[in-house]
């Protein structure tokens, strides 16, 4: 009998997972204990005018009198019962607060990150192909100027114009505006719960509501991946085999990209990883200027009134999500180049 | 010879701006093959016999200008600044093979998948498997073993059978083997030569051998070109030539091929080749020939009929002493 194999990719994904693991306790540490040390006093920044017993006796019920340790310890265990600590803002369980703010930060960073590539990748192309040619020099300057805009400022100057002057976009309150009812849940994201569950004006408003944001964190995503497009395909399209396959008489479009493409691939999505990192904290700036229900504005909120459980779980809970694209990003490689696919064999 | 020319190049010049110069890399080369035929380019690496060659098929570098020169293939002529022009050859009887055959081929496709993929572009699709079946089997390679395996995973002997069913899926009559061979050791190198000739027989191919290495086009050519920084130094027919080369260059080289047999490099010649500047006019092999006199300094000699073939060396003028 065959001793029972585990494919050589599973086993390394269960390695990283592992680590993975191990790294955000660590994380969770190093974020509690920041959290802790931040200035403010929680029981303070809440109830300004109380009297020192009543702020000793605060801090007490809350559990603040505790050493560091125990506080950490009480708040681990509620994260493995999956509550991740209690706001003192909301009152609620910080998993349940998150679990209504995830979706909402998760379909703007998700149309942001879709926008955002759909405009980079072609850009970078287009450049790599007329390389050192007035294209070429063009495309560079439009890179510059988006790379030097910042995102808040972006933001209040499209609310400025876009709102305000042109009327084109609807006020920004958030996800949807008061005149509509979200729609039932199926995937969190308003645009696709509309439309699945039919409810079309839902789904518009939505919408409407996603364009400005969405366009302020998807410009973020351009530059970096601009630039690494235009460099990778730079080098990929002089390589012999995107020379050979034009001799043989294939099409320019599958030799560039088919071929070329894929061979500047691993860079391009080893830069995606560090740019999904940039738009979930992002986010916090442009949920804050839009007034969005999102993660960002919760830890933001938290940060600003000193609520530590709310603050560690943010930091987790990006951690987690850079952690896991890293893992995505690894993997993928394997997917795009069969000669390190063949090499988790060894 | 009333055989009309396959392919013919005339007149081509490649510029280029490097160092602040402008430089003529490539000045009046010319070419001509006739079906079948396996026709020799020699010259060390920098002489502009593989960046002419790229340029008659229209994939030289951007960077290269082409100032002069036609291409015709097959009865058709294109300008040779016309890549579009040129590149539509590729699909219409010529086909390349590089020495880096393990680069050439696509790392992300099997190497069925890549002969099927060219045969596609004439193909239909349900008649491509069968197709490439054959093509390994007249390349000498087993289907049913390589066809799944990626590049990386074959020996750069099979890599290049496989370019070279990649290239026969074109059907090409014009096949320009860039030293197809120089990456091999020197049995897969004979055996893949031998290969050549027999499909340049059977399938009436012609090919353009380029080499850095004057025993292989010895072997295996009918005619040859001799290349020196950029412009032809002697060509014409492989007896005449080896007969009577002319050329202290060609001297040289054939003097530095003391066995057939034993494949050499063209570096045992002093110096380096020419660098190249256009606004120099004079023999470009003055600075390494040991027969240089002032009047070698004075304009680029012509080339010259002599002993059944061309030469381009002062040496042989008409009132030369
Ligand atoms: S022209 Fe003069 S320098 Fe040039 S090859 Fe002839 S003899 Fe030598």
């Amino acid at each position: 009998m065959r001793p029972m194999r585990i494919p050589p990719v599973l086993s390394y994904v269960l390695r990283r997972v592992a680590i993975s693991i191990v790294v955000l306790i660590g994380i969770s540490a190093v974020a509690f204990s920041m959290a802790y040390l931040l200035p403010s006093d929680p029981v303070t920044s809440r109830y300004p005018d109380i009297s020192n017993e009543q702020r000793a006796e605060m801090r007490r019920q809350m559990g603040l009198d505790q050493p560091l340790i125990v506080q950490y310890a009480r708040y681990m265990e509620s994260v493995f019962r999956g509550e991740f600590g209690r706001s003192l803002g909301t009152g609620n369980s910080v998993g349940e607060d998150l679990a209504r703010r995830i979706p909402a930060t998760l379909e703007l960073a998700v149309y942001g990150i879709l926008l955002g590539t759909a405009l980079a990748i072609p850009l970078g192309m287009f450049a790599a192909i007329r390389r050192g040619r007035p294209t070429d020099h063009v495309l560079r300057l439009v890179n510059i100027a988006i790379q030097s805009v910042p995102a808040f400022w972006l933001g209040v100057v499209l609310i400025f114009v876009v709102f305000y002057q042109l009327r084109w976009a609807p006020t920004p309150v958030g996800r949807l505006s008061p005149l509509y009812s979200p729609p039932p849940f199926f995937t969190g994201f308003y645009t696709l719960d509309g439309l699945l569950s039919g409810k079309f004006d839902v789904a518009l408003a939505a919408g409407r509501q996603l364009i400005l944001p969405v366009l302020v964190l998807g410009l973020g995503v351009v530059s970096p991946l601009a630039r690494i497009t235009r460099a990778a395909m730079g080098e990929s399209l002089g390589e012999d085999y995107v020379t050979f396959g034009r001799a043989l008489g294939l099409r320019e479009r599958q030799v560039v990209l088919g071929d070329a493409f894929r061979g500047a691939l691993i860079p391009i999505v080893t830069t995606f990883g560090f740019v999904v990192g940039n738009v979930l904290a992002g986010a916090a700036i442009v949920e804050t200027v839009f007034s969005w229900p999102g993660i960002g504005r919760y830890a933001v909120t938290a940060i600003t009134t000193s609520d530590m459980a709310p603050v560690s779980t943010c930091i987790l809970l990006v951690a987690s999500g850079v952690a896991l694209t890293n893992l995505l990003v690894d993997l993928s490689y394997a997917l795009i180049d069969p000669r390190i696919r063949h090499g988790y064999g060894k | 010879m009333s055989d009309p020319a396959l392919f013919e190049m005339r007149d081509l010049t490649i510029e280029t701006v490097r160092d602040g110069h402008r430089r003529r890399i490539v000045e009046g080369m010319s070419l001509s093959v006739r079906h079948g035929e396996i026709y020799g380019l020699v010259g060390e690496s920098g002489s502009g016999k593989s960046i002419s060659m790229m340029a008659s098929v229209g994939l030289a570098a951007a960077s290269l200008d082409i100032t002069a020169g036609d291409v015709s293939f097959a009865g058709r002529r294109f300008a040779a600044s016309d890549r579009r022009g040129l590149r539509s050859n590729l699909s219409h009887g010529v086909s390349l093979l590089f020495q880096n055959a393990k680069g050439a081929l696509s790392p992300f496709l099997t190497t069925g998948a890549q002969v099927e993929r060219v045969l596609a572009g004439r193909l239909p699709k349900s008649t491509c498997r069968r197709e490439a079946i054959e093509l390994f089997r007249v390349c000498g390679l087993n289907h049913a073993d390589l066809a799944d395996k990626y590049p990386h995973q074959i020996s750069g002997g099979q890599a290049q059978r496989v370019a070279m069913a990649c290239a026969l899926a074109t059907e090409p009559r014009l096949l320009i083997a860039d030293e197809p061979t120089t990456a091999l050791d020197v049995t897969t190198e004979r055996e893949l030569l031998r290969f050549l000739t027999r499909l340049c027989r059977e399938r009436d191919l012609a090919i353009v051998l380029i080499a850095h290495n004057l025993s292989l086009v010895a072997e295996y050519c009918s005619g040859l070109t001799i290349l020196h920084a950029g412009q032809i130094v002697e060509r014409g027919p492989l007896a005449s030539v080896f007969a009577e080369p002319l050329h202290p260059y060609t001297r040289g080289l054939i003097a530095a091929v003391p066995d057939v047999d034993a494949p050499h490099e063209l570096e045992p010649l002093a110096g380096s080749v020419w660098g190249g500047r256009s606004d120099i006019e004079r023999c470009r092999f003055s600075h390494r020939c040991p027969f240089a006199q002032p009047d070698c300094e004075a304009g680029v000699p012509a080339l010259l009929p002599r002993a059944g073939h061309e030469v381009r060396c002062i040496l042989y003028r008409e009132d030369a002493t």
